[in-house]
């Protein structure tokens, strides 16, 4: 595509949380790459051209020497005949720009105490490198704060959601009008499967409260309710197991519950499924809907 | 890719079958055994094709004026998909329909 003829980028902007780390970029930037390990791994978000911004991150056991890092990686890059490479610095982030593989790159570094972890971001600047957006970009990356009893929140792929205590990201689905994301903990006491689920008139032809039901009844001491928030209306299931009786002596019986609704605002079904295992019944919260999981397009989760 | 121009193929025949859409495309004439072979076996001259209703969306939006980028923003507009939802969903059309010789491409020319 000629870049003269590229649609400009709109004005609204859209955060991410992606391993308890924020950041806030344009609307059209879309998640096209991810890695779940939260000691290293990689986010690489695109326009519709192309890769725009690649978010990498690293677990270290302490605050690096910046100074040096940049100086040695500039003296790498050079050496891999790239004579332009310049230091360069915004919102207080050190770095390193020039010319990598025929495209204008800028790459910055920061260390986050909380998480105790590098974060890497490189713009690639396929168009004139914008240095007003390098800084709103930088500028926005933070460390999220840990939620209700220390849950830590996700906000990708227009769901904002509170993973249960101690759960990782263990499986995700990716699809064309389907977001599927499964976080579990280490022990397997917890589980939680958040779903985003478009074209809708394609899949459900009856009433959704009857598809979760199908879709998630099981085991015994069912209850339903319905309830409207913000003009959303939620369907909510809940139950207990069945668990081998082995499993239930040791731990305590499984817990489960779903909530679904139909976003007005965006037309998608989103499922939120969490099984938890406790020798008692989980504190319910009053209205899962904007404590646990939101729309993204609808609102946020307070941190 | 997002600059090209899907051309729908003129011999190409379409069909509404039950609300899905039905394609024809005439099979290439093949090597000389194959049509000595059929002289004696007649067969159907034509290739069948059925496309599911969003695949069908897809094709109706290629009208040989349109690039792979407006299709795109057209289906994600109509189907509430983010961009790139719609381009995987019709880029993965756009290939089955290329390799059954309905639709060519018409790659944009500089400047374009
Ligand atoms: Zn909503």
């Amino acid at each position: 595509m000629n870049p003269a003829r590229e649609r400009p980028r709109p004005t609204a902007t859209r955060l991410w949380i992606w391993r308890s780390l924020r950041l806030e970029l344009p609307a059209d930037w879309e998640m096209l790459q991810f890695t779940r390990r939260p000691e290293r791994g990689r986010c690489a978000f695109a326009d519709r051209y192309g890769f725009r911004l690649e978010f990498t991150w690293r677990n270290v056991p302490g605050p690096p020497d910046f100074e040096r890092m940049m100086n040695d990686y500039a003296a790498q890059l050079r050496a891999r005949k790239m004579p332009d490479v310049r230091r360069a610095s915004a919102a207080k982030w050190p770095g390193v720009r020039g010319v990598e593989d025929g495209v204008e790159t800028s790459r910055f570094g920061y260390y986050f105490d909380a998480e105790s972890c590098i974060v890497e971001a490189v713009f690639l600047w396929r168009t004139e490198r914008e240095p007003a957006l390098e800084r709103a970009v930088l500028k926005s990356i933070a460390e999220e704060p840990a939620g209700p009893d220390d849950a830590r929140r996700w906000r990708a792929f227009g769901m904002d959601l509170f993973a249960p205590p101690g759960a990782g990201l263990e499986e995700t689905r990716i699809l064309p009008g389907e977001a599927d994301l499964v976080f579990a903990d280490p022990q397997g006491r917890s589980r939680l499967r958040a779903r985003r689920i478009g074209l809708v008139d394609r899949w459900l032809t009856g009433d959704l409260g009857a598809w979760l039901r199908q879709a998630r009844r099981r085991g015994r001491a069912q209850r339903e309710r319905v309830w409207t928030d913000r003009g959303h209306t939620v369907f909510h299931i809940e139950g207990q197991g069945p668990d081998p009786g082995w499993r239930r002596l040791a731990r305590g019986p499984t817990w489960w519950t779903s909530d679904a609704w139909r976003c007005p605002g965006d037309g998608r079904v989103y499922v939120r499924d969490e099984d938890l295992q406790r020798r008692r019944r989980p504190v319910e919260s009053a209205n899962p809907f904007g404590r646990r999981m939101v729309c993204a397009g609808c609102g946020a989760l307070a941190p | 890719m997002l600059a090209a121009r899907p051309i729908p193929n003129k011999a190409a025949r379409v069909e509404e079958e039950g609300g899905r859409v039905v394609i024809y495309v005439k099979k290439a004439p093949g090597r000389r055994g194959r049509r000595v072979w059929r002289r004696i076996m007649p067969t159907r001259d034509e290739r069948r094709f059925t496309l599911d209703p969003l695949g069908a969306d897809c094709w109706r939006l290629c009208d040989g004026q349109r690039t792979v980028e407006e299709i795109v923003d057209r289906f994600a507009e109509r189907h509430g998909l983010s961009f790139h939802e719609s381009r995987v969903a019709v880029t993965g059309y756009l290939k089955q329909l290329i390799q059954r010789a309905i639709l060519a491409i018409a790659l944009a020319t500089e400047g374009e």
